[in-house]
């Protein structure tokens, strides 16, 4: 007989509730803090005041967004600020926030609230699991592995902390360790949470029916965060469309939008779908609506290729400049390493050298398939085609069925002179995905028929 | 040209505010497990007329249900497996010996619209219901290790999912055009029902919650307002769970099917006339690495929530026990039995609290209700007519409510439990002020019904409101 949760999958419905919500709120406030002062009244009350104020808290916000929770919890944090509990609850929303918004100046106050609570009290748990998170995001995974083994050992039954240790090891590339971690997770709790991972390991080790399948049952175990469903919406869009089901790719990303207006990994899918089809127009739009919430550089290489395609060259070099802004900025924020913007330089022959040195220094910061995929196709650019077969080779390991893997792949072999390999391997690319992406599909296929 | 630049260097700066622009694979991790959440579980002998042979099982999910939560509104997961435990043996150890599992299949139909419902709905097969789930059902009977599955009712029917209550406009007349024809009636003889309904539990949660601030005086409920349910009620008090929908899966069955040696049972005495029934969700293990030998790599079921009697978890299980105790066995209950013997909530909150005096620890009384944690129903004891049922159950003499005869919804388990705790069927302990304990709720917010599922019709969409308060309290749901 449970009641922490108050499910609401759909934000339009709590966008019409959102004047009671602010009420309860203010109730919820209230009620937290007068339990203090009964807890002062008996000694022993103290177990059932942190119990009260734990279900309280959960029943009151799991309908909240993001944005509410924050503001609820700062009310408490400042009511109570030697509570370390709220302090953690407000560092937690504001990693929900970066996820939603990328907007990394809320994982910046996240990280001051979680070091000022360790550095009171080095064995608080929940400030510890979010300091884990906050490494991740930071990319420290190196950092977030020790963390999370760490954890393992305070609380091994807790599927959260092998989690983090799973996706550590999975951007540095220890794929091994990294499925026992997620197999122990999924084992002590199978929800959206491991069943995501599952599914994405499915992909990796190629094995994309089962992914889509266990990606499909993580969405129907759903979350009380409505982004965080959408987020495995968008994951299986990406799983579909890059094995080619177009349509029902493209159902997805609409499925994620239902649950969370607005999504821009969602927009971008929407997107990426029109492209697919040649409808620029849709494509252009859809891809600006990501771009306006998010301006990731790879929305802007994706506008260019769009814009290019639909012959609207002064708007194409508007997304160029973009994306080369936002790399000066980078460099003068001595950012090193970027494996996206290395793939955007390399897609267009941009910058090469550029390219090569991201993708290099991406190298030491995670060693995952996708970060040698970036350097194979910088140095290939860079004619150093030996280099980039090895590294090639270390991306497709698994035989991830990514389209642009065996495009890359395709390429290398035939710079090097094994004809009957590129052409394998191009026919691969394009079996996965003919139109796997607006460019370089056309590419695939014209080094195809040069091939034959 | 410069101008564009620096907009486009704004617009940069915005992007790149972080060192680490490039991405990494950040895939959600949760605290909370909503579709597997179980609220609560009701079993008992049915009192519908003619029906009085036939056990009642019936667990509610999803609690606090907003009745106007569209355009999706709420649904079975896809990915859980809801299932009644049935242990009609060895002294009722909680080990089962029959389980009774339910598992939901969502089809999106056709949809020209972006709500999952749409038009004034004709009946439970209209295309207009656009999110259509359907289940199948699979009795277990763990002796024989035997399985049936059954996917129809006894016309072919598939079993469908009732939709919700949206409105006079999109279900008009809902119990009788949507509700019972929902009650589906197998081959085997048992009645079926799954889909939204009031959520029947009722409690004072906000005075409770709000530190034990009772609107009755401490929590001490005057005669005036301790009598059976209808009037009774303490003028201030607050069902917290008013106007909210539960989803409910409920179950009809023979009782001749439960027991194990298969008839009616009539003398107390004897050990097959007691059963022990529990509900839990579970999901299924996968395997991440991809398997030559196992194509399917499925793996097996975890359990994720159980539930048997009510109150288990919030008053006598400690908080940081929780998920651990949601995961195990009630055959394992032993291990609780520290906490369930020795209640916190009895020493810490109505004696050291309130300063009323309870039977010491070991509470044997509590361990014989609590441990194993599953809903004991002696099924020798007849069902108790309607109008003469009373919301106190056994402590009122009503000896076919909680906790001898199971749970019916009209049971009053809040005030029940309190009373129980603070040792009411101890001996020595009956006395006032512990046997005059309650949150002064005395009934649901709206009428119960006396057919099959017993739950009331859930309340409306249209007619929902937070802003009055509890969506128009005491009004039949349903018409």
């Amino acid at each position: 007989m449970e009641r922490e949760l108050r499910p609401d999958s759909n934000s339009t419905g709590r966008a019409f509730a959102s004047a009671p919500f602010e009420l309860n709120m203010k109730i919820t406030i209230l009620f937290l803090l007068a339990i203090p002062a009964f807890a002062q009244t008996s000694a022993s009350a103290d177990r059932l005041a942190q119990a009260y104020q734990d279900r309280i808290l959960t029943e009151a916000t799991s309908s909240m967004k993001t944005d509410d929770h924050i503001s609820m919890y700062e009310t408490l944090v400042k009511a109570q600020p030697e509570v370390p509990h709220y302090q953690n609850l407000l560092a937690g929303a504001f990693i929900q926030k970066v996820r939603e918004s990328m907007d990394y100046t809320y994982l910046e106050r996240a990280s001051q609230i979680v070091n000022n609570v360790i550095g009171q009290d080095a064995k608080n748990y929940e400030a510890a699991r979010l300091r884990t998170e906050i490494s991740l995001e930071r990319h420290d995974f190196k950092i977030a592995a020790d963390y999370s083994r760490t954890l393992t050992e305070w609380s091994p039954m807790d599927p959260w902390n092998w989690g983090t240790l799973g996706d550590a090891l999975t951007e540095m590339g220890d794929y091994d360790k990294a499925a026992d971690a997620y197999q122990k997770m999924v084992s002590l709790r199978p929800d959206l949470s491991s069943y995501n991972r599952a599914a994405y390991f499915r992909f990796i080790y190629d094995d994309p029916v089962n992914a889509e399948k266990i990606m499909r049952m993580a969405i129907a175990a759903g979350s009380p965060m409505a982004e965080n469903t959408a987020w495995c919406e968008v994951e299986l869009g990406k799983i579909l469309l890059k094995t080619g089901k177009v349509r029902e790719a493209g159902q997805a990303y609409q499925a994620a939008l239902r649950q969370f207006p607005n999504y821009h990994p969602a927009l971008a899918g929407m997107a990426h779908v029109a492209a697919a089809q040649s409808d620029w127009k849709s494509a252009i739009a859809s891809m600006k609506q990501a771009q306006a919430a998010t301006p990731l550089p790879d929305y802007a290489a994706a506008l260019y290729d769009y814009y290019m395609a639909a012959g609207e060259m002064k708007e194409a070099e508007k997304q160029k400049e973009l994306i080369f802004v936002t790399d000066q900025v980078g460099q003068a924020a001595k950012e090193k390493a970027n494996r996206n913007i290395a793939i955007i330089y390399a897609d267009h022959d941009w910058k090469l050298d550029r390219a090569l040195e991201l993708a290099k220094n991406e190298l030491e910061v995670r060693g995952d398939i996708y970060t040698y995929d970036a350097l194979a196709w910088a140095l290939y650019k860079n004619k150093d085609f030996t280099a980039a077969a090895d590294a090639m080779k270390k991306a497709l390991q698994f035989q991830t069925p990514e389209p642009s893997f065996y495009y890359h792949a395709g390429l290398i072999a035939g710079a090097l002179g094994k004809k009957e390999e590129a052409r394998e391997l191009l026919k691969k690319a394009l079996e996965l995905n003919p139109n796997f992406d607006t460019r370089q599909a056309s590419v695939a296929g014209q080094a195809l028929k040069e091939l034959s | 040209m410069l101008s564009n630049v620096r907009r486009t260097m704004v617009l940069a700066a915005v992007a790149c505010a972080p060192l680490f622009a490039a991405s990494h694979r950040n895939g959600p991790l949760l605290l909370e497990d909503q579709t597997a959440n179980l609220n609560d579980l009701y079993v008992f002998r049915s009192y519908e007329t003619g029906r009085s042979n036939y056990l009642v099982m019936s667990m509610s999910v999803q609690g606090f249900q907003n009745p106007d939560n569209g355009p999706s509104y709420y649904k079975f997961s896809d990915s859980v497996l809801y299932r009644f435990n049935i242990n009609n043996q060895r002294g009722l150890d909680g080990n089962p010996d029959m389980q009774i599992d339910f598992v939901f299949q969502t089809t999106l139909r056709p949809n020209p619209t972006f709500v999952s419902y749409f038009g004034a709905l004709k009946g439970i097969d209209d295309p207009g219901i656009f999110l259509y789930q359907t289940y199948v059902i699979v009795i277990r009977n763990l002796a024989t290790n035997t399985a049936t599955y059954i996917y129809t009712d006894q016309n072919g029917h598939a079993l469908s999912v009732a939709p919700p209550n949206l409105g006079p406009k999109s279900t008009p007349a809902y119990e009788a055009n949507f509700g019972h024809p929902s009650v589906f009636t197998l081959a085997n003889g048992m009645r079926v029902f799954a889909g939204p309904r009031d959520d029947a539990f009722y409690f004072d949660s906000g005075g409770t919650f709000d530190t034990l601030n009772f609107r009755a005086p401490a929590p001490v409920i005057p005669a005036s307002a301790d009598t059976n349910t209808g009037g009774g009620t303490y003028p201030n008090a607050v069902d917290g769970f008013a106007g909210y929908n539960i989803s409910l899966i409920a179950v009809e069955v023979p009782i001749q099917m439960l027991t194990s040696d298969g008839t009616i049972p009539t003398n107390t005495a004897n050990m097959d006339a007691h059963i022990g029934v529990w509900a839990s969700t579970h999901r299924q293990i996968v395997t991440v690495r991809p398997s030559p030998s196992d194509p399917i790599s499925y793996g097996n079921y975890v359990q994720i929530d159980r539930v048997g009697n009510p109150l288990t978890v919030e008053a006598l299980i400690p908080l940081p026990m929780k998920d651990y105790w949601n995961r195990s066995a009630p055959a394992q209950d032993q291990q609780f039995a520290q906490y369930i013997g020795n209640p916190f909530f009895a020493t810490g909150i109505l004696n050291g609290v309130f300063g009323l005096s309870v039977p010491p620890a070991p509470r044997n009384d509590l361990l014989g209700v609590f441990v194993p944690d599953i809903m004991r129903v002696d099924l020798t004891i007849p069902p108790t007519a309607p109008a003469s049922q009373n919301r106190l159950g056994p402590l009122a003499g009503d000896n076919a409510g909680w906790p001898f005869g199971g749970r019916r919804p009209i049971d009053d388990v809040v005030d029940i439990g309190f009373r129980a705790l603070a040792g009411v069927l101890v001996s020595g302990y009956g006395v006032a002020p512990n046997n005059q304990l309650g949150d002064g709720v005395n009934s649901n917010d709206v009428p119960l019904q006396n057919v099959f599922p017993f739950h009331a019709a859930p309340h409306a969409g249209y007619l929902h409101s937070q802003e009055n308060g509890t969506n128009g309290k005491g009004t039949p749901t349903g018409q």
